[in-house]
């Protein structure tokens, strides 16, 4: 008998437990008052579908890679899409016909999507075929959209909230990627000459890391507020700025403290690339004869481009998560949501966006690896 | 240049001028307000109405803190925000003469920060609402039907005499001189450790939902005065004869320039603060906070049920 798959094993046990012992979804009789949770067996008898095939996947964790691999690819996403199924139908069911009433997701339902990607992770590591790794790995995301586009989670809380607020959450969700995306263009802008710089003279390298590292220890809130009294000086000054959109109060303020905090990792990004490009390799680019020009753009930019690249994607990330703070300037983004729903209490609509930061974060992140993937060269890869 | 091009500049040109006359005479302004969900209610109310009249609003809704806020108005960057009483005379004139007692006199406060609002900073207060959004202590109408209590003075008799009160509150509410201890020495009662239910960090929101479902005894709770959640959870708020608190009135302010420019922008506000009593803004924001309703609908429905909005 071969080893049981334990990861598969984990998040199967995981996952029983906690549909048995843990609330599956919490009942609010409104939006602001504590709930009360709801096992899944208590919400009706299809709970069992949901049980009944995790033990399945859990005994699947016993076979031969050969069967185990498309065994558990299948009960994996069976168990996504059965458990997303159930959360719209229980929670339609709870909610009835109140229109004050909230549902949300409580620990047991979390769990439960938890489990099973460990069971499509298990799955992923067994499976030989690149398509049917790609298939295992979509078809659960795609089922999810189909129901959430479908309006099947529409009794969820967080949903409700996204449907009152419809018309302000895809400007807000706009507004904050392209606070990012200028952000960091403007980082790089300033960030990428400062490595570079930083890496040539060691006696600006010391100077750039402390400088830029001092910035990034000035509280996020207060940088905001020093900012308009300069920004709306120079606007008075210049009132044709006005016409480019820059004001004392959002974007240009907002774009200016995001483009502090984004600088420092693109610059250390620049400076280790370009030290860890070995002096071997120049050596042998000069006895080649290359220009220090030559140099830079053949030997030492292609060497150092996947650090370079790291920088950035560092960069990108944080800046996705501190885009949040622009709401606080006036320039909108999705911490409209997360401040005004700490600010009365409103976790729901600290979700709503808190949750598209998260999905925004993990995005840019997966693509800037597939660029950093993409720019090793060749003969490294 | 051939004469029909000459013709079609001409017409262009005209087009242009006309066009921007007319964005001249209805004029341009900005709107802004803070975080919190009264704030944004009322900013989205001041920009439905300015909108109506025909100006073009540039809607920065939320602006940010108060700090931020009040600074984008000084700095000229947004024209108009709801600003309240008791906050304005607290931060805004350090270092001027403020009488002792004036700021819990709603009347009086309001005087001191229009007068001196235009004078330092030529900021104008328009119409307040008659609405007090200060600390007070909510407890359930059964409990103040039954006891015929209204004001803190009954309240403090009842504690005096005996009757069984537990406060729940903030750690603040009950620790800061101008919070609980304020109410306790202008009414002449004093709690025990053991009638306090302390919860540090609370939320007006949370204490209100204590003292509503009893939990450990709770029967009374810090709350705000036009918090939504009290009409809701059938609470009701004690009043402050006395004036233990600030008075924390909402009303526009505007830049003196722009109101100077547009004068006609008073009109078009004061009526529709004169509207804001306690229970209305209660109701509101109980849509707000309680069924989660977005700052924007509210304001919308509100005005046109008020025949504001045409």
């Amino acid at each position: 008998m071969t080893n049981p798959n334990r990861i598969a094993l984990l998040g199967c046990l995981l996952a029983v437990s906690s549909l048995v012992w843990l609330p599956f979804l919490e009942l609010k009789a409104n939006r602001l008052v504590a709930g009360s949770g709801r096992r899944l067996l208590e919400l009706g008898a299809a709970g069992w579908w949901l049980v009944g095939l995790l033990l399945l996947a859990g005994s699947s964790a016993f076979l031969i890679p050969r069967f185990r691999a498309p065994a558990l690819a299948i009960l994996g996403n069976l168990v996504f899409i059965v458990g997303i199924v159930l959360i719209g139908l229980d929670a339609s069911k709870l909610l009835g016909s109140s229109t004050l009433a909230r549902v949300s997701l409580a620990p047991a339902a979390w769990l439960m999507l938890v489990s099973s990607s460990f069971l499509i992770f298990a799955a992923l590591n067994d499976l030989k075929n690149i398509w049917l790794k790609r298939l295992t790995s979509s078809v659960g995301i795609l089922v999810f959209l189909v129901i959430l586009l479908t309006g099947g989670l529409s009794s969820l809380s967080v949903i409700r909230e996204y449907q009152t607020r419809l018309d302000t959450f895809w400007l807000e969700v706009g507004r904050h990627l392209g606070l990012a995306i200028w952000a960091l263009f403007t980082s790089s802008l300033f960030g990428l000459p400062l490595g570079f710089w930083a890496a040539r003279s060691k006696r600006f390298e010391g100077f750039i890391l402390g400088f830029s590292g001092l910035l990034q220890t000035i509280p996020s809130l207060a940088l905001l507020a020093l900012l308009i009294t300069p920004f709306s000086a120079l606007v008075r000054a210049f009132p044709i700025l006005e016409s480019f959109g820059i004001r004392g109060i959002g974007f240009a303020p907002a774009i200016t403290a995001l483009t502090v905090y984004g600088l420092l990792p693109i610059a250390r990004g620049v400076l280790n690339g370009l030290k860890a490009v070995p002096e071997t390799a120049l050596e042998a680019g000069r006895g080649m004869g290359m220009t220090s020009v030559q140099l830079f753009l053949s030997v030492e930019f292609p060497l150092a481009l996947g650090l370079i690249l790291n920088g950035i994607r560092t960069s990108a990330v944080q800046l996705v998560g501190l885009s949040t703070l622009s709401s606080l300037i006036g320039a909108g983004g999705l911490g409209v949501f997360i401040f005004g729903g700490l600010g009365s209490a409103a976790n729901d609509l600290v979700l709503l966006g808190a949750i598209p930061v998260l999905v925004l974060a993990v995005l840019t992140d997966a693509g800037f690896r597939t660029l950093e993937q993409a720019s090793i060269p060749k003969g490294l890869r | 240049m051939n004469r029909k091009r000459m013709q079609s500049l001409g017409l262009i040109l005209a087009v242009t001028l006309t066009s921007l006359a007319l964005a001249q005479q209805k004029g341009t302004v900005a709107i802004g307000s803070k975080l919190d969900s009264e704030g944004q209610l009322l900013g989205q109310m001041m920009r439905l109405t300015l909108e109506h009249a025909g100006f073009t609003v540039k809607a920065q809704i939320p602006t940010g803190n108060t700090f931020v806020t009040r600074k984008a108005l000084i700095e000229g960057q947004i024209d108009i925000y709801p600003e309240y009483t008791g906050s304005a005379i607290n931060n805004f004139f350090k270092g001027q003469k403020i009488p002792d007692g004036a700021p819990s006199r709603a009347a009086q406060s309001f005087a001191i920060v229009k007068t001196l609002d235009l004078k330092l900073n030529n900021v104008a207060w328009l119409e307040r609402a008659p609405a007090n959004n200060t600390f007070a202590v909510a407890i359930p109408i059964t409990l103040a039907t039954r006891e015929g209590l209204k004001s803190l003075v009954n309240l403090a008799a009842y504690v005096n005499k005996g009757g069984v009160l537990k406060v729940v509150g903030s750690q603040e509410f009950f620790e800061r001189s101008d919070a609980f201890p304020s109410f306790e020495k202008a009414y002449g009662f004093k709690l025990k450790a053991d009638q306090k239910v302390v919860i540090a960090g609370a939320t007006t929101t949370q204490t209100e939902q204590a003292a509503a479902s009893n939990t450990d005894g709770a029967n009374a709770a810090m709350a705000y005065g036009t918090d939504g959640a009290i009409a809701a959870l059938g609470l009701v708020v004690m009043t402050d004869p006395k004036g233990a608190q600030p008075v924390y009135q909402p009303a526009p302010t505007v830049r003196g320039e722009v109101l100077k420019k547009y004068p006609e922008i008073a009109g078009l506000l004061n009526p529709i603060f004169k509207g804001l009593t306690l229970p209305v803004l209660q109701n509101l924001n109980r849509q707000i906070d309680l069924e989660g309703k977005a700052p924007l609908d509210v304001a919308r429905t509100y005005l046109a049920s008020k025949g504001f909005l045409k």
